[in-house]
């Protein structure tokens, strides 16, 4: 639980105790005394006649000794050791969708961006080069090397892929009325309910909020969802029903 | 130190001394403020006044829980830097900038921002009494958020896996806070009708809310044995004749605590405080922070 003070300074607030108050208290008279002060002996540690080397400095002894005898057989080890995959976590991917989400309304429309069962397909359609250079840096897609740009005639198309799981462990969207215990819409927002999906469609800050709803109850991974651009203002979000 | 809080019209204090058993209440009260009362005018200065005369500390260092009708509260559901500042292009006008201070508590592991706004002036009306009166200010607190802090200090909730806070206000009109894990989870305001509970304002989370507010209806209609999904819910009013609080007390439900800090902290003076009154002041927790009780 946060520690609210409104002392401190505006901002995004720490969770330690925040100490910002303000004084104004009159400085008090000294008092005098008359008693003397008792002045504190300081104690002096007697001094050690032979300074021995610390067991630490014993320890890297040893070890060294230890290193240059056993290396010739320590090298021939296969500690089998794989190397971790350069893997986003998935805070970093919600980010990284709701910047594509957030600027898509300037630079570029979404075909589609499907959160499937492996990975998040991203695809996005623009009529200039630089811009989809620009995207593609800003975004950092390129150190994962799950990108490609393609397109000529100032037409130009976009696929990215990052990873994403799908998490089935019997607490997934099933039906409209699970869909709706997390989830509020709003007035503006046009749902159309199947058997198998819902889909809405809203402008960018309502698709947004009910993307963050879901994000908020950890619903993102539960489900299936795929969102495209209708216009420069709206978009479409479909969430996949689990049977 | 001096505990101060303001509910409506009217400021509470407490004051209290460190003793070998805990903190010793040596002083506590309630002042009416005048009906056009404004921090930003400096009125606050004639609270201190009257609570200083009252008062045998030659430093008055206070502790400040502001009513919750003096802040805004909003919610950035999603904590990164584009976002908030998205967020704040669709929400707000550069004017709001310069007229109001934004402190934001990161929740839902700090994926979500629960924001309160403070109006400048009112901040500087604040400080400006503190040094009208020479006097040290620690901590500007707000309503639920300082009687959860009471909940810690003297029931120890910071022990228990979910607990809320409860506070029933005028006109049926109250709030609930919800706290699981240590972790804020739901500030919701929300208007008790006959039978059934109509949310008016909700920040966080939506799950155990709904669970919460079906119990309250059903103590509502048929009454109650315990809370359920709630370990511990902490109850109190800064009404002073809260009939509704007396019956919820008085339904002797398993797991509800009536949040009186008299009934933990000792008094100078053998005064009996009715436990109903005793509930006005929850708020004080803010004067309690970091302190063992």
């Amino acid at each position: 639980m946060f520690d609210i003070n409104l002392l401190s300074e505006p901002g995004i607030q720490t969770k330690e105790m925040a100490d910002c108050s303000v004084s104004f208290l009159k400085q008090k008279t000294q008092v005098t005394s008359n008693i003397a002060p008792v002045k504190k002996q300081k104690k002096i540690a007697p001094k050690k006649v032979l300074k021995l080397p610390s067991i630490s400095m014993y320890t890297i002894i040893f070890m060294a000794i230890f290193v240059v005898i056993f290396y010739p057989m320590i090298s021939k080890f296969d500690f089998n050791i794989s190397m971790q995959s350069e893997e986003f976590s998935q805070e970093v991917v919600i980010d990284k969708v709701l910047k594509v989400i957030l600027q898509s309304k300037d630079d570029y429309t979404i075909e589609s961006l499907q959160f499937l069962d492996g990975n998040v397909l991203i695809s996005l359609g623009a009529f200039d080069l630089s811009t989809m250079k620009y995207f593609q840096e800003e975004m950092d897609f390129s150190s994962n090397g799950a990108v490609r740009i393609f397109g000529d005639n100032n037409s130009y198309s976009m696929i990215a892929k990052f990873p994403w799981e799908i998490i089935n462990n019997g607490d997934s969207i099933s039906s409209p009325e699970s869909f709706f215990e997390f989830v509020n819409t709003g007035k503006n927002v046009e749902a159309v309910i199947s058997q198998d999906e819902i889909a809405m469609r809203g402008s960018t800050s309502d698709i947004i909020s009910i993307f963050l709803q879901l994000a908020n109850a950890e619903k993102l991974q539960s489900n299936e969802m795929a969102i495209h651009s209708i216009d420069a203002n709206n978009l479409i979000f479909a969430v996949k029903l689990s049977n | 130190m001096i505990a101060v809080s303001q509910s409506g019209k009217y400021f509470q204090y407490l004051e209290w001394i460190p003793s070998e058993g805990g903190p010793l209440i040596t002083k506590f009260g309630q002042i009416k403020s005048a009906e056009d009362f404004s921090f930003k005018n400096g009125n606050f200065t004639t609270i201190l006044e009257e609570i200083i005369n009252e008062s045998s500390e030659a430093s008055p260092r206070f502790q400040l829980s502001i009513d919750t009708q003096n802040i805004f509260i909003s919610h950035t559901q999603y904590n990164s830097s584009d976002f908030i500042e998205w967020q704040k292009n669709q929400i707000s006008d550069p004017e709001f900038e310069t007229l109001y201070d934004t402190f934001s508590f990161p929740f839902f592991n700090s994926s979500s921002l629960l924001n309160i706004h403070l109006h400048k002036e009112l901040k500087t009306g604040i400080v400006n009494s503190v040094q009208d009166v020479n006097g040290e200010l620690r901590t500007i607190n707000i309503g639920i958020f300082s009687a959860e802090i009471g909940a810690k200090q003297w029931f120890h909730a910071h022990q228990l896996e979910s607990y809320s806070i409860w506070k029933m206000g005028k006109n049926h009109i109250d709030q609930l806070l919800i706290v699981k894990g240590g972790e804020f989870k739901t500030l919701v305001t929300f208007k008790r009708l006959k039978n059934s509970v109509k949310i008016l304002n909700l920040v966080g989370s939506t799950t155990l809310l709904e669970k919460m507010t079906s119990q309250i209806e059903s103590w509502m209609s048929e009454g109650l044995d315990e809370f359920m999904h709630m370990e511990r819910l902490f109850v109190y009013s800064t009404e002073l004749n809260a009939k509704d609080l007396k019956k919820l007390v008085e339904s002797e439900i398993r797991n509800v605590t009536l949040l009186n800090p008299f009934e933990v902290l000792d008094i100078s003076t053998e005064e009996k405080i009715n436990p109903l009154k005793g509930a006005t002041f929850a708020e004080m927790g803010v004067g309690f922070r970091g302190i063992d009780v």
